[in-house]
């Protein structure tokens, strides 16, 4: 096990966490790699690709009102040599352009891939990361494969056990 | 002497984890279901709360969920992906689930699923798993319509 890929992945989610206080839309594409597949929370089902992300974090910054309040809970990452993995409980809230208020969690998982083999040599932990702070990471990261999902009160309905 | 895994071997094994995970929950098997999950597994699933802490808490769950779902069940992988690395990996598909309504008709509908495990005593299980639909931003309600 390597600190490198930790912190890798701890700056991909401050970086993602930004991302969405204040949108870097022509930013965001660097994160992820050429073949990352998203689940995102609205439709369609997966979008593949780096300029997929940066389109909908396009749409996304564009329908709501000056930056947004985004907290992140419980991010907890294990990673490998080679593949990592994260998930943790977002908070957003936003006004939308047409006044509508937004306040909801989110959970969140995010896998990533290693495509270098550079090390990286960060020191920072992120269980003590304060919002903001950024690890020194050396070496190039990537986000292989990310969900995304909205949390709705879904019962289990009888027989079935499909969502309503 | 210890035998040194591929990847390709670690792919393999997933694959079959998931294949016996999906097997125990077509049958309703709750003990074939919860062989899958690590001891502390953290899940995101698409029902009932944000997020379930510990295999314990998660059997109550899904022997609830297998209790509701009596009848035959519809559980089927589709569109696997898996990256494996030295004893972290994760795997994306897309499960079609559901079974027959009241009219004995088949309804089902798409969820997005992440699988993230971890290998611990020779074996891989999954440490982390996240099931979703997407969602409606007007109406707030889950689009289980949608096809791939």
């Amino acid at each position: 096990m390597r600190a490198g890929n930790r912190n890798t992945a701890a700056e991909a989610e401050i970086r993602a966490l930004k991302a969405i206080r204040a949108p870097d839309v022509d930013g965001s594409r660097s994160g992820y790699a050429s073949d990352a597949l998203l689940f995102d929370v609205v439709n369609p089902l997966g979008r593949t690709g780096p300029e997929a992300a940066r389109k909908r974090l396009a749409e996304w910054s564009s329908s709501f009102q000056g930056p947004n309040g985004y907290d992140l809970r419980d991010l907890s990452i294990t990673r490998g040599d080679h593949v990592a993995f994260a998930h943790g409980l977002k908070r957003v809230s936003a006004t939308s352009t047409d006044g509508r208020k937004l306040d909801m969690w989110w959970r969140a998982t995010i896998c990533y891939r290693r495509i270098d083999g550079t090390d990286g040599h960060a020191r920072a932990c992120v269980g003590a990361l304060r919002r903001g702070e950024r690890p020194r990471v050396a070496g190039p990261r990537t986000l292989a494969g990310g969900q995304r999902c909205v949390q709705t009160a879904w019962p289990c309905l009888g027989p079935t056990c499909v969502p309503s | 002497m210890a035998v040194q895994m591929t990847r390709t071997d670690d792919r393999a094994e997933i694959r079959r984890l998931l294949d016996d995970w999906a097997r125990a929950a077509r049958a309703g098997d709750l003990e074939g279901i919860m062989a899958a999950y690590a001891p502390d597994v953290l899940s995101f699933d698409a029902i009932a709360q944000l997020q379930f802490k510990g295999a314990e808490a998660y059997r109550k769950h899904w022997e609830m969920c297998v209790a509701m779902c009596s009848g035959p069940m519809t559980f089927e992988i589709h569109d696997l992906g898996i990256e494996a690395g030295d004893g972290v990996a994760f795997a994306h598909y897309l499960l079609k689930c559901g079974g027959p309504g009241p009219d004995g008709k088949e309804q089902t509908g798409w969820m997005r699923v992440t699988v993230c495990c971890r290998r611990t005593s020779g074996r891989w299980t999954i440490a982390h798993e996240h099931f979703s639909a997407p969602f409606d931003m007007e109406s707030g309600k889950a689009l289980l319509g949608l096809e791939p």
